[in-house]
Protein backbone atom coordinates (compact mmCIF):
# COMPACT_ATOMS: atom_id res chain seq x y z
CA UNK A 1 0.00 0.00 0.00
CA UNK A 2 1.34 3.16 -0.83
CA UNK A 3 0.34 7.04 0.04
CA UNK A 4 -0.23 8.99 -3.22
CA UNK A 5 1.61 12.02 -2.91
CA UNK A 6 3.90 10.93 -0.01
CA UNK A 7 6.21 8.05 -1.04
CA UNK A 8 6.60 7.28 -4.09
CA UNK A 9 4.20 5.70 -6.41
CA UNK A 10 3.75 5.41 -10.10
CA UNK A 11 1.38 8.49 -10.51
CA UNK A 12 3.27 10.81 -8.41
CA UNK A 13 6.54 9.47 -10.01
CA UNK A 14 5.02 9.80 -13.84
CA UNK A 15 4.53 13.54 -12.32
CA UNK A 16 8.01 14.64 -11.23
CA UNK A 17 9.16 12.88 -14.47
CA UNK A 18 7.01 15.16 -16.46
CA UNK A 19 7.77 18.19 -14.94
CA UNK A 20 11.46 17.51 -15.09
CA UNK A 21 10.81 17.03 -19.06
CA UNK A 22 9.03 20.37 -18.95
CA UNK A 23 12.09 22.16 -17.12
CA UNK A 24 14.34 20.49 -19.90
CA UNK A 25 11.58 21.46 -22.77
CA UNK A 26 12.03 25.33 -20.86
CA UNK A 27 15.83 25.23 -21.30
CA UNK A 28 15.87 23.98 -25.14
CA UNK A 29 13.23 26.37 -26.01
CA UNK A 30 14.74 29.80 -23.96
CA UNK A 31 18.32 28.30 -25.82
CA UNK A 32 16.73 28.42 -29.47
CA UNK A 33 14.73 31.45 -28.77
CA UNK A 34 18.79 32.95 -27.33
CA UNK A 35 19.79 31.60 -31.13
CA UNK A 36 17.07 32.55 -33.45
CA UNK A 37 19.53 34.91 -35.71
CA UNK A 38 22.45 32.17 -35.04
CA UNK A 39 23.08 31.07 -39.10
CA UNK A 40 23.57 27.27 -38.70
CA UNK A 41 21.98 26.63 -35.05
CA UNK A 42 20.55 23.10 -34.87
CA UNK A 43 17.46 23.91 -32.84
CA UNK A 44 17.24 21.91 -29.52
CA UNK A 45 14.01 19.74 -28.63
CA UNK A 46 13.41 17.04 -25.61
CA UNK A 47 12.89 13.13 -26.45
CA UNK A 48 10.49 12.63 -23.20
CA UNK A 49 6.96 12.53 -25.24
CA UNK A 50 7.90 10.14 -27.76
CA UNK A 51 10.14 7.77 -25.30
CA UNK A 52 6.70 7.67 -23.00
CA UNK A 53 4.46 7.02 -25.93
CA UNK A 54 5.76 3.77 -26.21
CA UNK A 55 5.03 2.76 -22.60
CA UNK A 56 1.20 4.43 -23.15
CA UNK A 57 -0.57 1.63 -22.46
CA UNK A 58 1.49 0.31 -19.73
CA UNK A 59 1.88 3.42 -17.98
CA UNK A 60 -2.08 3.70 -17.87
CA UNK A 61 -3.04 0.32 -16.34
CA UNK A 62 -3.15 0.47 -12.58
CA UNK A 63 -2.63 -3.18 -12.65
CA UNK A 64 1.13 -3.43 -13.38
CA UNK A 65 2.12 -0.39 -11.07
CA UNK A 66 5.09 -2.54 -10.36
CA UNK A 67 7.37 -2.72 -13.40
CA UNK A 68 5.88 0.55 -14.17
CA UNK A 69 7.77 2.03 -11.15
CA UNK A 70 10.63 0.21 -12.53
CA UNK A 71 10.21 1.33 -16.20
CA UNK A 72 9.91 5.88 -15.16
CA UNK A 73 13.27 4.61 -13.07
CA UNK A 74 14.75 3.98 -16.34
CA UNK A 75 13.12 6.68 -18.07
CA UNK A 76 14.42 9.22 -15.55
CA UNK A 77 17.82 9.21 -16.62
CA UNK A 78 16.98 8.50 -20.68
CA UNK A 79 15.49 11.70 -20.88
CA UNK A 80 17.41 14.20 -22.80
CA UNK A 81 17.55 17.30 -24.64
CA UNK A 82 18.88 16.22 -28.81
CA UNK A 83 19.22 18.85 -31.97
CA UNK A 84 16.64 18.45 -34.36
CA UNK A 85 17.60 16.11 -37.16
CA UNK A 86 15.30 17.02 -40.23
CA UNK A 87 16.48 19.53 -42.64
CA UNK A 88 13.69 21.33 -42.35
CA UNK A 89 12.91 22.18 -38.81
CA UNK A 90 16.14 23.69 -38.78
CA UNK A 91 15.33 27.78 -38.97
CA UNK A 92 13.78 28.65 -35.81
CA UNK A 93 10.44 30.94 -35.73
CA UNK A 94 10.40 32.90 -33.04
CA UNK A 95 6.43 32.78 -32.53
CA UNK A 96 6.04 29.10 -32.80
CA UNK A 97 8.74 28.64 -29.96
CA UNK A 98 6.96 31.22 -28.00
CA UNK A 99 3.36 29.53 -28.49
CA UNK A 100 5.19 26.11 -27.58
CA UNK A 101 6.71 27.82 -24.24
CA UNK A 102 2.94 29.34 -23.78
CA UNK A 103 2.18 25.47 -24.07
CA UNK A 104 4.98 23.91 -21.67
CA UNK A 105 4.04 26.73 -19.41
CA UNK A 106 0.27 25.85 -19.03
CA UNK A 107 1.28 22.33 -19.15
CA UNK A 108 3.48 22.50 -16.39
CA UNK A 109 0.86 24.64 -13.77
CA UNK A 110 -1.13 21.46 -14.84
CA UNK A 111 0.24 19.06 -13.82
CA UNK A 112 1.38 20.95 -10.69
CA UNK A 113 -2.40 22.16 -10.01
CA UNK A 114 -3.26 18.27 -10.48
CA UNK A 115 -0.45 17.04 -8.20
CA UNK A 116 -1.79 19.46 -5.18
CA UNK A 117 -5.16 18.27 -5.42
CA UNK A 118 -3.81 14.67 -5.20
CA UNK A 119 -1.68 15.50 -2.16
CA UNK A 120 -5.07 17.26 -0.46
CA UNK A 121 -6.80 14.56 -0.59
CA UNK A 122 -3.46 12.16 1.34
CA UNK A 123 -3.60 15.16 3.55
CA UNK A 124 -7.57 14.75 4.05
CA UNK A 125 -7.23 10.99 4.76
CA UNK A 126 -4.32 11.47 6.95
CA UNK A 127 -6.08 14.16 8.96
CA UNK A 128 -9.22 12.08 9.52
CA UNK A 129 -11.63 14.87 8.04
CA UNK A 130 -11.05 17.02 10.64
CA UNK B 1 -4.63 5.71 -0.64
CA UNK B 2 -7.05 3.59 -3.21
CA UNK B 3 -5.97 0.32 -1.15
CA UNK B 4 -6.98 1.86 2.00
CA UNK B 5 -10.22 2.34 0.84
CA UNK B 6 -10.84 -1.07 -0.48
CA UNK B 7 -10.05 -1.96 2.84
CA UNK B 8 -12.41 -0.69 4.37
CA UNK B 9 -15.11 -1.23 1.77
CA UNK B 10 -14.06 -5.38 2.35
CA UNK B 11 -14.81 -4.66 6.23
CA UNK B 12 -18.08 -5.92 6.82
CA UNK B 13 -20.04 -3.59 8.16
CA UNK B 14 -23.14 -6.09 8.78
CA UNK B 15 -23.51 -6.72 12.36
CA UNK B 16 -23.73 -10.47 12.65
CA UNK B 17 -27.72 -10.88 13.56
CA UNK B 18 -28.48 -8.29 10.55
CA UNK B 19 -28.69 -11.71 8.27
CA UNK B 20 -32.20 -13.44 7.83
CA UNK B 21 -31.73 -17.16 8.33
CA UNK B 22 -32.51 -17.62 4.56
CA UNK B 23 -29.33 -15.94 3.62
CA UNK B 24 -31.01 -13.17 2.15
CA UNK B 25 -28.87 -9.78 3.54
CA UNK B 26 -31.23 -7.70 4.95
CA UNK B 27 -28.32 -4.96 5.54
CA UNK B 28 -29.52 -2.12 3.77
CA UNK B 29 -27.35 0.48 4.71
CA UNK B 30 -23.87 -1.84 4.69
CA UNK B 31 -24.80 -2.51 1.10
CA UNK B 32 -25.51 1.27 0.34
CA UNK B 33 -21.95 1.93 1.99
CA UNK B 34 -20.22 -1.07 0.25
CA UNK B 35 -21.49 -0.01 -3.22
CA UNK B 36 -21.18 4.14 -2.16
CA UNK B 37 -16.82 2.92 -1.66
CA UNK B 38 -16.97 1.22 -4.97
CA UNK B 39 -17.94 4.33 -6.64
CA UNK B 40 -15.84 6.53 -4.69
CA UNK B 41 -12.60 4.31 -5.37
CA UNK B 42 -13.47 4.41 -9.43
CA UNK B 43 -13.86 8.08 -9.35
CA UNK B 44 -10.18 7.87 -7.51
CA UNK B 45 -8.35 5.41 -9.53
CA UNK B 46 -10.02 7.61 -12.76
CA UNK B 47 -8.65 10.55 -11.18
CA UNK B 48 -5.61 9.09 -10.78
CA UNK B 49 -5.43 8.08 -14.83
CA UNK B 50 -6.32 11.44 -16.18
CA UNK B 51 -3.45 13.21 -14.19
CA UNK B 52 -1.44 10.28 -15.64
CA UNK B 53 -3.23 11.03 -19.21
CA UNK B 54 -1.48 14.90 -18.47
CA UNK B 55 1.17 13.84 -17.55
CA UNK B 56 2.17 11.73 -20.87
CA UNK B 57 1.12 14.45 -22.69
CA UNK B 58 -2.42 13.88 -23.87
CA UNK B 59 -4.41 15.14 -21.15
CA UNK B 60 -7.64 16.29 -23.16
CA UNK B 61 -9.42 18.89 -21.96
CA UNK B 62 -7.30 20.56 -18.67
CA UNK B 63 -10.98 21.67 -16.88
CA UNK B 64 -12.15 18.02 -17.60
CA UNK B 65 -9.48 16.81 -15.48
CA UNK B 66 -9.51 19.09 -12.74
CA UNK B 67 -13.25 18.66 -12.48
CA UNK B 68 -13.07 15.09 -11.72
CA UNK B 69 -10.06 15.49 -9.63
CA UNK B 70 -12.27 17.78 -8.16
CA UNK B 71 -15.45 15.19 -7.89
CA UNK B 72 -12.96 12.65 -6.67
CA UNK B 73 -11.99 14.84 -3.92
CA UNK B 74 -14.92 15.98 -2.30
CA UNK B 75 -16.75 12.70 -2.61
CA UNK B 76 -13.26 11.17 -0.40
CA UNK B 77 -13.96 13.94 1.63
CA UNK B 78 -17.61 13.30 2.13
CA UNK B 79 -16.78 9.73 2.60
CA UNK B 80 -14.20 10.47 5.70
CA UNK B 81 -17.05 12.63 6.91
CA UNK B 82 -19.57 9.77 7.26
CA UNK B 83 -17.10 7.28 8.32
CA UNK B 84 -16.18 9.86 11.58
CA UNK B 85 -19.78 9.92 11.69
CA UNK B 86 -20.76 6.52 12.09
CA UNK B 87 -17.65 5.89 14.67
CA UNK B 88 -18.90 8.71 16.72
CA UNK B 89 -22.56 6.67 16.47
CA UNK B 90 -20.73 3.55 17.57
CA UNK B 91 -19.07 5.15 20.21
CA UNK B 92 -22.09 6.46 21.72
CA UNK B 93 -23.70 3.36 21.51
CA UNK B 94 -20.89 2.02 23.09
CA UNK B 95 -21.23 4.45 26.20
CA UNK B 96 -25.02 3.61 26.71
CA UNK B 97 -25.27 2.56 30.21
CA UNK B 98 -27.79 -0.09 30.30
CA UNK C 1 -10.60 18.87 -28.81
CA UNK C 2 -8.05 19.78 -25.99
CA UNK C 3 -6.38 23.27 -25.20
CA UNK C 4 -3.24 22.31 -26.11
CA UNK C 5 -4.14 21.76 -29.32
CA UNK C 6 -5.26 25.75 -29.94
CA UNK C 7 -1.90 26.37 -29.13
CA UNK C 8 -0.69 24.70 -32.16
CA UNK C 9 -3.69 26.31 -34.24
CA UNK C 10 -2.72 29.68 -33.08
CA UNK C 11 0.74 29.07 -34.17
CA UNK C 12 0.16 27.46 -37.58
CA UNK C 13 -2.14 30.88 -37.88
CA UNK C 14 0.74 33.01 -37.26
CA UNK C 15 2.95 30.79 -39.68
CA UNK C 16 0.54 31.69 -42.49
CA UNK C 17 0.28 35.29 -41.56
CA UNK C 18 4.41 35.73 -41.09
CA UNK C 19 4.19 33.79 -44.50
CA UNK C 20 2.03 36.26 -46.05
CA UNK C 21 4.04 39.09 -44.71
CA UNK C 22 7.28 37.81 -46.69
CA UNK C 23 5.70 37.37 -49.95
CA UNK C 24 3.92 41.45 -49.54
CA UNK C 25 7.66 42.56 -48.33
CA UNK C 26 8.88 40.72 -51.45
CA UNK C 27 6.50 42.35 -54.06
CA UNK C 28 7.25 45.58 -52.53
CA UNK C 29 10.71 44.90 -52.32
CA UNK C 30 10.76 44.20 -56.43
CA UNK C 31 8.61 46.70 -57.52
CA UNK C 32 11.17 48.76 -59.41
CA UNK C 33 13.20 45.71 -60.58
CA UNK C 34 13.09 45.30 -64.34
CA UNK C 35 14.43 42.48 -65.35
CA UNK C 36 16.47 39.48 -63.17
CA UNK C 37 19.73 38.05 -64.10
CA UNK C 38 17.99 35.38 -66.05
CA UNK C 39 16.74 38.07 -68.41
CA UNK C 40 13.08 36.97 -66.83
CA UNK C 41 11.08 39.68 -64.63
CA UNK C 42 10.19 39.56 -61.44
CA UNK C 43 6.20 38.59 -60.89
CA UNK C 44 4.15 40.02 -58.02
CA UNK C 45 3.22 36.61 -55.61
CA UNK C 46 0.06 35.71 -54.18
CA UNK C 47 -0.17 33.68 -51.11
CA UNK C 48 -3.20 31.22 -51.49
CA UNK C 49 -4.21 29.44 -48.00
CA UNK C 50 -6.92 26.93 -48.28
CA UNK C 51 -8.20 24.76 -45.03
CA UNK C 52 -6.47 21.88 -44.24
CA UNK C 53 -9.53 20.02 -44.45
CA UNK C 54 -13.05 20.19 -45.41
CA UNK C 55 -15.21 21.78 -42.58
CA UNK C 56 -17.14 18.41 -41.53
CA UNK C 57 -14.16 16.53 -41.52
CA UNK C 58 -12.49 19.80 -39.05
CA UNK C 59 -15.32 19.40 -36.95
CA UNK C 60 -14.43 15.44 -36.49
CA UNK C 61 -10.88 15.89 -35.93
CA UNK C 62 -10.95 18.83 -33.66
CA UNK C 63 -8.04 17.14 -31.65
CA UNK C 64 -5.82 16.84 -34.23
CA UNK C 65 -4.24 19.93 -35.09
CA UNK C 66 -2.70 19.18 -38.77
CA UNK C 67 -6.11 18.69 -39.99
CA UNK C 68 -6.47 22.01 -39.05
CA UNK C 69 -3.73 24.02 -40.07
CA UNK C 70 -4.60 25.92 -43.50
CA UNK C 71 -2.39 24.98 -46.30
CA UNK C 72 -0.29 27.50 -48.05
CA UNK C 73 1.30 27.82 -51.70
CA UNK C 74 2.77 31.02 -52.98
CA UNK C 75 2.21 31.23 -56.89
CA UNK C 76 2.83 34.16 -59.12
CA UNK C 77 0.12 36.62 -60.44
CA UNK C 78 -0.18 36.38 -64.13
CA UNK C 79 -1.32 40.38 -64.91
CA UNK C 80 1.00 42.25 -67.27
CA UNK C 81 3.64 44.51 -66.49
CA UNK C 82 3.45 48.00 -65.87
CA UNK C 83 4.91 50.38 -69.22
CA UNK C 84 6.27 53.50 -67.85
CA UNK C 85 7.94 55.15 -70.92
CA UNK C 86 11.87 55.79 -70.45
CA UNK C 87 13.84 55.52 -73.31
CA UNK C 88 17.16 56.14 -71.82
CA UNK C 89 16.61 53.23 -69.74
CA UNK C 90 18.96 50.38 -70.89
CA UNK C 91 16.17 47.83 -70.43
CA UNK C 92 13.84 50.12 -72.71
CA UNK C 93 12.24 48.33 -75.50
CA UNK C 94 12.41 49.25 -79.20
CA UNK C 95 9.23 52.06 -78.66
CA UNK C 96 10.80 53.84 -74.87
CA UNK C 97 8.86 51.58 -72.60
CA UNK C 98 10.13 49.67 -69.91
CA UNK C 99 8.43 46.92 -67.90
CA UNK C 100 7.78 47.12 -64.67
CA UNK C 101 6.25 44.10 -62.32
CA UNK C 102 2.53 44.99 -61.56
CA UNK C 103 2.99 45.44 -57.64
CA UNK C 104 0.38 47.77 -56.64
CA UNK C 105 1.54 49.68 -53.57
CA UNK C 106 -1.38 50.57 -52.47
CA UNK C 107 -3.14 47.33 -52.30
CA UNK C 108 0.38 45.94 -50.64
CA UNK C 109 0.03 48.54 -48.11
CA UNK C 110 -3.82 47.43 -47.18
CA UNK C 111 -2.61 43.46 -47.30
CA UNK C 112 -0.35 44.73 -44.80
CA UNK C 113 -2.50 46.25 -42.56
CA UNK C 114 -4.79 43.15 -42.36
CA UNK C 115 -1.73 40.82 -41.58
CA UNK C 116 -0.73 42.77 -39.02
CA UNK C 117 -4.06 42.43 -37.53
CA UNK C 118 -4.74 39.10 -38.60
CA UNK C 119 -1.68 38.00 -36.44
CA UNK C 120 -3.13 40.32 -33.30
CA UNK C 121 -6.24 38.31 -33.92
CA UNK C 122 -3.72 34.91 -33.75
CA UNK C 123 -2.11 36.05 -30.38
CA UNK C 124 -5.09 37.07 -28.96
CA UNK C 125 -6.63 33.67 -29.52
CA UNK C 126 -3.76 31.85 -28.12
CA UNK C 127 -3.51 34.48 -24.93
CA UNK C 128 -7.03 33.38 -24.84
CA UNK C 129 -6.42 30.09 -25.00
CA UNK C 130 -3.41 30.01 -22.09
CA UNK C 131 -5.94 32.21 -19.44
CA UNK C 132 -8.94 29.98 -20.05
CA UNK C 133 -6.32 26.83 -19.19
CA UNK C 134 -4.62 28.46 -16.20
CA UNK C 135 -8.90 29.82 -15.30
CA UNK C 136 -9.42 25.96 -15.64
CA UNK C 137 -6.75 25.09 -13.11
CA UNK C 138 -8.57 27.13 -10.65
CA UNK C 139 -11.52 24.90 -10.61
CA UNK C 140 -12.03 23.82 -7.19
CA UNK C 141 -9.20 25.65 -5.95
CA UNK C 142 -8.73 27.40 -1.95
CA UNK C 143 -12.05 29.92 -2.69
Amino acid sequence: MTLTGVTGDTTSMLISLALNAATAKHIALAQNIANVNNEGYRPLRVDFDERVAFFKNQLLDPRNDAASMRLLETLRSATTVVETNDATGWKVQLDVEMAKMVQNTVHYEALLAARNKLSSMVRVAINGGK
Amino acid sequence: MIDYVQSVAAADLAPAGAKTAGGVTGNYFGDWLTQQIDTLNQQLTAGDMEVRKLALGDGGNIHEVMMRLETAKLSFELAVQVRNKLLEAYQDILRMQL
Amino acid sequence: MDLFSAFEISAAGMNVERMRLDVSATNLANANTTRGPDGTMFRPLQLIATPGSPFPVMLDRLADPSALAPRVEVRPVNTPPRQVYDPGHPDADERGYVAYPAVNPVSEMIHLIEITRAYDANVRALNAAKSMAMKALDIGGER
